[in-house]
């Protein structure tokens, strides 16, 4: 499975993943800002990444989970510093033969990320 | 050793770095005390944290080097 990783400051913008002849499938994942954490209304939330550590795991998390669920390529782009209310922290594209093991592989994922990726929401902008 | 502190962890000792000087192999569990004892607030990370070398979790039960770069890795919250 091909595997893209991009941890960046800047703004994400989705762009095409590259088409392939096996491609029936292509799943994306887009995580955005919500306006309130903890009740409280919020502008922007500050995101801190421990950079390479990060990358290895989700690249170590992807190959795990691509023998069960096998998927022909994942892009992740993760943003980190200050996201504004609204706008992308995280977007996900998963190209498979079929809808399911690119939706699997994109759940399961994400719940891997939320627990051993080190990246951190690390304070909020109001 | 060379610690790497992140997020609630950099807050608290407010360094992003540190070096610790370190005689021989040492436990998880003496890091941690010496870190906490240097950084008295750490405690309240201790037992939510984990620690990470050369971008791998560590058991609690590893032994470090002194040549160690060890990341201080508190309860992520990415995506």
């Amino acid at each position: 499975m091909k595997i893209e990783i991009l941890i960046s400051e800047a703004v994400i913008t989705p762009s095409a993943i590259a088409a392939h002849p096996e491609v029936g499938a292509l799943a994306e994942f887009t995580g955005t800002v919500r306006g309130s954490e903890n009740d409280q209304p919020i502008a922007a939330l500050v995101y801190e990444a421990y950079q390479p550590m990060a990358e290895t795991v989700m690249r170590r998390l992807l190959t795990e989970l691509s023998t069960e669920h096998p998927c022909i390529a994942v892009r992740v782009q993760h943003r980190v510093g200050i996201i504004r209310v609204g706008e992308t922290a995280i977007h996900i594209a998963v190209l498979a033969k079929h809808r399911a093991p690119a939706f699997a592989l994109l759940t399961a994922f994400m719940d891997r990320l939320k627990q051993d990726v080190p990246i951190w929401k690390t304070d909020t902008v109001s | 050793m060379t610690i790497l502190y992140f997020a609630q962890a950099r807050r608290i000792t407010g360094l992003p770095q540190e070096t610790i000087a370190v005689t021989g192999p040492l436990s998880t569990y003496d890091l941690w005390d010496m870190l906490i004892n240097r950084h008295p607030e750490l405690a309240t990370l201790r037992g939510s944290s984990r620690l990470a070398r050369n971008d791998e979790f560590i058991p609690s039960d590893a032994t470090l080097s002194p040549d160690d770069e060890i990341a201080i890795i508190p309860p992520v919250s990415g995506g």
